[in-house]
Parts: structure tokens; C-alpha cells; sequence
């Protein structure tokens, strides 16, 4: 940091300390496990849990994403022809871009409205705080569909609480979800406004880490309310923005519930993203291996995006 | 000698004990069936005590799906291998074709085939063999505000029948402006072209087009019979100006919410489930008039019942019909049980016990020997439902596919019908895409 840094206690924030700690060896391992055995114990009913739970369907859906479904009879090899098949499929380029394009507005939007929401709020009393973050952490505890099905209603053409606005103002009624030049559009704006209460909390909770001093010596250099936010703030969270960038593209790019619930991947094909088009795929066309190969290039890309997010955004902190 | 005898006699025993067994079953017997009312609830209770009593033994265990998430529920029990023994609506071609569905042909006499309707049949047809058991019929047609038609002086089709000339030419006469503030705010019709919604496919097939030739290797509908067709719906928002604004990217639950509760539009295209919601309504409405609420603004619905508007053919209703399928069964004597069930459930006396007994609105008996009008006497549009069945189209095609087939069809005519692209281009596009899909299929 460029504002006498120095004066300060060094305190690392870094994904990269890890790769400096010594390589393990068989002996190290077993004297770990003996001296830790009772956390190993404790450890393993959730270890096979996440094994039975979270990796084994993976590791089924590789196998799948190779071979052809049967009901009665043995599952028939394919070879490359799913992923041959899915990488020739315009429909599936279709559904990656519209989720390409939901992704590069929610996720940035979200983000950066929590960073503003919390900065507004951070300054405020325990009660006031404690308020908002109830207000705005509740949409994220209600169900999807539920959330889905409001706002289809708020978008409704004829009922809709949207265009009777539009309507008042003396403007005229828009289609929201009946047209696809405004459907994906619509998905977004909820996407939007719903507040991303759990990124505000993370953020109030990085802001309350950092030492005050820093906004008092940027008082002390006439620095205005802007240029302490900018400078100070801004870097120092970046640990958690890029922690929400990461989940939040993870989310984005499996967005589901709302194409489900509230257009099913129309009108036309304007709201077709990548997991609505996995879900057709397995559930209305029964062709789980073609669903399967869909849903781990979903995977690879979710791999790259993450990886090339860290290589460009992650950095050290120092306080 | 004595050996021979002795040997005869085992055998003979191993026989018929095989015999008894296989006549006899013993065991439970899995049911999934949609919901349909209350009243049908309490039906399948009586129906399945009476079943157990006359076959001690046999249990017969119902569940009842969820239309929300039956066909998942469905779908999961099929790529699990954890099937149940009989699903109402289960007879997709995908379980045919993998060998999971029993061929119940063999268990039809001639005589009782032809106590069926025959898309009842044709609608579970599938090349050799028939792989679901009918039950009730689910029709579409078109469904008039005959009190809108009233108000505008304009007559009902004769007979149900009209031409697609002179359903425009209505249409236009019911498209006017009410409110006087120079914008029309009721329109003649709301079609739904919406993916797995095939309300209006009736309109698209009424020139003669075909979607497919005879052994399914084919898409025939990129034909200028199929052009013509798609031009016609196309003509109603774009050319003729009488289809309720964005009528194409609606949902069938705002179309139903502008036709029942609005009355802003004249004609639309459904299910047979509309009589059924009509009838409610309007007796809600009497009930709330018997009660002394506020019904000021509420006026009854008057509702009559017509088919398509005929292209150069007769316009084909389309009908879907309820049926039930069996998953293949390891014990025959269990298979003959099962269809013993489904005798008697679906038996002409039990469709009649449905339609006078219970609250299923609109239920449709497949069974012509069913006298179904003299029960509806009382309602002119069931009455015309009814009796416009015999020209019905089964439902859908049954063709591997048939669900992403018809989803990619659905939605280029979506498409064409918002403006996004020419209706020769989404027949273009369409007849692309689902070869490409029926050559994989005939792989």
C-alpha cells in the first residue's frame, strides 16, 4: 500500500503461504493421525457424507457423460459421441451465451451493490446494522420457487405490479417475461434487486477488521469520503470480493430456478441457460448421458473461470 | 412301469402347482396416479377395497402424484430401476423403446378393442404392439365468450364448425375498443403456442400438413402445407390484427386470467379442463349471491364449445388420452392381476360411477358403450365436446423424441409467431434440428 504501510503490523492475507508449508511424508501422516485421532473420527462421518453425497455423483456422471442410459439391459458405451454430439449442438451454444450474459450483469451488479450497501451501512449503530442485515439476508433464506413465483407475478403483464407503475407514470405497459427481447433482461433485473444479503454481511464483517487509523490518516491528507472508499475500503475487502466473485459466478453460471418457475427457457429460446438445458435434456428427453456430458463441460468451464479468477484477483492484504 | 407312473404323477403335480401359482398371485401392487379431484380420491378408495375384497392377498398400494413434479417423480423412478407397477400417464415411447413397458395387446379381445374410441387406442399404439391402458379422454377445442359474442351481435359457429375465413371474420368483429379511448382493449382470440403447449396445433395442421411420414424418419412439416398452416397464426396478430397483443409469449395462465376473469379476449384454444374451470366459477359465483356477498362487477360466464377453423381439411381436434401403463413385470400371474385391475377400474360401469359419483370436472369416459351425454344432458358444452370426438386426432404423436421434438417445433413458432424470424425460416430451422434428432434416434 502505497500510504505508509509500513508503520503497520504485517499481516499476511495469502492463498499462496500454503505452497511454502513442507510436503507430508507417510511417517508425518501416520503420527498426525495417531496424535489426531479422535478429530479424524469425528471427521469421517461428514468425510463420507461429502464422499456419498457430493463425489461419488461426480465421479457416476463422468462415467454417464460415456455411455447411453438403459432402463432394462446394459448401459451402452459411446465413446466421445455425447460431448461430440453437445459441442455441435447450436442449442447448447445458445444456452451457454444467454448464461454468459446473465453471469456478466448479476455478477458484478450483486457484488458491487453489496460493497455500496455495506459501506452505507457500516458506518451506522449495532441496531441499525443488525436491522438490515436481517432485511436484506431474508430473500436469500426463501425458497427459489417461492421467490421465482412473486416475481413472476410482479411481472405479470396484466396484474403485474410493474407495469401498473409504468402505467401511473403514463408510460406503457412492457412484456417483461412475454417477449424475448425483454425476458432474459427481466431475469436479471431480479436477479439484481433481489439484495444479496449474505455478500453484505461478509463485506460488514471485513470492514469491521479494518483498523480505523487508516481513515484517520486519509483525514489528516484532506482525502474526501470518495477517495478514502476508493482506496482504503475498496482494496482492503478485495479478499471478499473475490471470494463473492468466485461463488456468485458459480451460482450464476448455474442459474436454474428462475428459467424453471418463471419462462421455461422461453420465449423462443431467449432464457435457456446451461442447467435448464441439462434438465430437458435428462428429465423430458430421458438421455441422461447426453445430460451428463453437458453437465461436465458446465463443470470444466465453472474449473477455468474460477482458476483464472484467482490467477488475476487474488493478492496479499497487508494491514 | 412303476417309475414311469411315479415320474408322470411329479410332473403332474409340478404342473399344476405352476398352474396355481401363476392364476393366483399374492402381493402388492404399486399404483401412481395424478390427482383429479377429491371425490376421485375417495373413488379409488372404494374401488381398491372392493378389488382386495374380491382377491384376498392382493394389495393394491396408491400414491397419489403431484402434477408439479409427477412426471419427475416419474422419470427418477425409471433411471433408478425403482419402478412402480402401474403410472397413470407413464407410456412415454422412451420406456417402450428400452423395453420397460409391457405390451398389453394380447390382453384385448376384438370385441372389446372396438368398445373404445379409437384415438383412445391409437394414442397407446406403438408399431406391433398397444403399451397402456385407456382410461379417460383430455380433448382440445376452441372455447367462445358466447355472452361476448352476444354483446357484438355476431353468431356462434354452426354446429361448432367454421372456416378459417369466417373465424377472422368474427374475430375481427370481436376486436373493438370498449373503454372509447381510441386503443382496442378486447380481442377476438389468444392462442398459446407456448414449448409442451399444443393448443393451437390444430390451426398449424389444418391445411393438410403432416408431421411426419409413415415409419418416423422423416419431418414433413417444412411443406407448403405446413407454411400455410403456420401462416395462418402468424396472420392473426400480424395480418388480421384480432390476437390479444404478445398473445405468443403468454403463458396459459394469463391467456385463461384474460378470457375468464378479464373477458378480454373472445375465443381461445384448452383442454377440457376449461368446462370444468367455467363451471366453477360460475358456481362459486351463484354461491356467493346465495350467501349475500358483494358480486357487483360478476357476471356469470357464457361459455360455448367449437372446433378448429378448417383449413383445406377438416380441422382435427387434438385429444390426449389418461391411460395407464405397466412396467414390466418378472411374474405373469402378477401381469394378469394387474390387468384384471385395470378391468375393473376402468370398466364402463366405473367410468359412469366417476362421471355421476365424483367432482371431476369434464372427465371424458374412453369407453363408447358409456352413454357420457346422458349424464352431461344438463351441459351444452360437454354435449359438444363430446361430439366432436370423432373426428379427434390422437395425441401426441408416438414417436421417440416426441418431447424435444415437439419442444424445438414449439419454439421456432413461438418465434415466428413474436416476429423474431420468418416463418419459413422457423420451419427451416425446425425440420434442421428434429432430423437431426430423428437420425439419432434411427441410428
Amino acid at each position: 500500500m502505497r500510504d505508509g504501510s509500513e508503520k503497520f503490523h504485517k499481516h499476511h492475507i495469502s492463498f499462496k503461504r500454503f505452497i511454502h508449508e513442507p510436503i507430508p511424508t507417510i511417517k508425518t501422516i501416520g503420527w498426525n493421525f495417531k496424535k489426531n485421532r479422535w478429530a479424524y473420527i469425528f471427521l469421517s462421518v461428514t468425510i463420507l457424507v461429502f464422499l456419498l453425497f457430493m463425489v461419488y455423483p461426480v465421479v457416476k456422471a463422468i462415467m454417464l457423460s460415456f455411455q447411453e442410459l438403459r432402463v432394462f439391459g446394459d448401459d451402452l458405451w459411446v465413446g466421445l459421441d455425447n460431448y461430440s454430439y453437445t459441442l455441435s449442438d447450436s442449442l447448447f451454444w445458445l444456452s451457454l451465451k444467454n448464461t454468459a450474459i446473465f453471469t456478466l450483469f448479476t455478477v458484478p451488479l450483486g457484488v458491487g451493490s453489496a460493497l455500496i450497501l455495506a459501506t452505507l451501512l457500516h458506518p451506522m449503530s449495532e441496531k441499525v446494522k443488525s436491522f438490515f442485515r436481517a432485511a436484506y439476508y431474508l430473500p436469500g433464506v426463501a425458497s427459489g420457487v417461492v421467490m421465482g413465483m412473486v416475481w413472476r407475478y410482479l411481472f405479470d403483464p396484466n396484474y403485474g405490479l410493474f407495469n401498473y407503475f409504468l402505467v401511473t407514470l403514463g408510460l406503457p405497459k412492457m412484456q417483461w417475461l412475454a417477449s424475448p427481447d425483454t425476458a432474459l433482461g427481466s431475469i436479471i433485473l431480479m436477479g439484481f434487486l433481489m439484495a444479496p444479503g449474505f455478500a453484505v454481511i461478509l463485506y460488514l464483517s471485513n470492514m469491521k477488521n479494518i483498523p480505523k487509523s487508516y481513515y484517520e490518516s486519509a483525514d489528516l491528507d484532506g482525502a474526501g469520503s470518495f477517495r478514502k472508499w476508493w482506496n482504503i475500503t475498496v482494496p482492503l475487502v478485495k479478499p471478499t470480493t473475490l471470494y463473492l466473485l468466485v461463488t456468485s459466478s458459480i451460482g450464476a453460471l448455474q442459474v436454474f430456478t428462475q428459467m424453471y418457475v418463471m419462462t421455461q427457457g422461453g420465449p423462443g429460446y431467449s432464457t435457456y441457460s446451461i442447467v435448464y438445458l441439462i434438465y430437458r435434456t435428462g428429465f423430458f428427453n430421458f438421455d441422461y448421458g447426453l445430460a451428463s456430458s453437458q453437465a461436465i463441460i458446465l463443470f470444466i468451464i465453472i474449473i477455468i473461470l474460477s482458476i483464472v479468477q484467482f490467477k488475476y484477483l487474488s493478492s496479499d492484504i497487508e494491514y | 412301469m412303476k417309475k414311469l407312473l411315479v415320474v408322470s404323477v411329479l410332473m403332474m403335480t409340478i404342473v399344476l402347482s405352476g398352474t396355481i401359482l401363476a392364476s393366483d398371485f399374492q402381493g402388492t401392487i404399486r399404483l401412481w396416479d395424478y390427482p383429479h379431484g377429491e371425490g376421485v380420491r375417495s373413488w379409488w378408495d372404494e374401488v381398491i377395497n372392493e378389488f382386495e375384497e374380491q382377491n384376498p392377498g392382493v394389495e393394491i398400494e396408491f400414491t397419489q402424484l403431484t402434477w408439479a413434479g409427477g412426471t419427475e417423480k416419474i422419470n427418477v423412478a425409471v433411471a433408478s430401476g425403482n419402478l412402480p407397477d402401474i403410472v397413470n400417464q407413464g407410456t412415454q415411447v422412451e420406456f417402450i423403446e428400452q423395453g420397460a413397458l409391457e405390451d398389453l395387446s394380447g390382453y384385448f379381445s376384438e370385441e372389446e378393442l372396438a368398445n373404445y374410441y379409437q384415438a383412445s387406442i391409437d394414442a397407446f399404439r406403438y408399431k406391433e404392439g398397444i403399451y397402456g391402458w385407456p382410461w379417460y379422454l383430455f380433448p382440445y377445442h376452441m372455447y367462445l365468450n358466447a355472452g361476448l359474442f352476444e354483446e357484438r351481435g355476431v353468431e356462434l359457429p354452426e354446429n361448432g364448425q367454421w372456416t378459417y375465413d369466417e373465424f377472422v371474420e368474427k374475430m375481427d368483429k370481436l376486436t373493438f375498443d370498449r373503454d372509447g379511448d381510441g386503443e382496442n382493449d378486447v380481442y377476438g382470440i389468444a392462442y398459446n403456442v407456448q414449448p409442451d403447449f399444443y393448443d393451437f396445433w390444430p390451426v398449424l395442421l389444418s391445411d393438410g400438413a403432416k408431421l411426419f411420414n409413415e415409419d418416423y424418419t422423416e419431418f414433413l412439416l417444412n411443406s407448403p402445407e405446413g407454411l400455410s398452416g403456420l401462416n395462418k397464426i402468424i396472420d392473426l396478430s400480424n395480418k388480421y390484427n384480432v390476437a390479444l397483443p404478445n398473445t405468443a409469449g403468454m403463458s396459459q395462465d394469463d391467456q385463461w386470467a384474460a378470457f375468464l376473469n378479464e373477458r378480454t379476449i373472445a375465443a381461445t384454444a384448452t383442454g377440457i379442463w376449461g368446462v370444468g374451470a367455467v363451471n366453477s366459477y360460475n358456481q362459486d359465483l351463484e354461491q356467493k349471491k346465495e350467501d349475500g356477498e358483494d358480486t357487483e362487477g360478476d357476471e356469470p360466464f357464457n361459455l360455448a364449445v367449437a372446433n378448429y377453423p378448417s383449413g383445406k381439411e377438416m380441422a382435427q381436434p387434438i385429444v390426449i388420452t389418461g391411460g395407464f401403463g405397466v412396467f414390466k413385470q418378472q411374474n405373469q400371474a402378477k401381469l394378469d392381476k394387474i390387468v384384471e385391475f385395470l378391468k375393473f377400474a376402468t370398466s364402463a360401469a366405473q367410468q359412469e360411477n366417476i362421471i355421476s359419483e365424483t367432482d371431476w370436472l369434464g372427465f371424458i369416459p374412453t369407453n363408447i358403450s358409456v352413454d357420457a351425454e346422458k349424464y352431461y344432458s344438463d351441459d351444452p358444452n360437454m354435449i359438444g365436446v363430446i361430439e366432436l370426438m370423432d373426428e379427434a386426432r390422437a395425441w401426441p404423436p408416438m414417436i421417440p423424441s416426441w418431447n424435444q421434438i415437439g419442444d424445438k417445433v414449439s419454439r421456432q413458432i413461438q418465434l415466428a409467431c413474436q416476429g423474431q424470424i420468418s416463418p419459413e425460416d422457423a420451419l427451416k430451422t425446425a425440420e434442421r434440428e428434429v432430423q437431426r434428432i430423428l437420425d439419432k434416434n434411427n441410428r
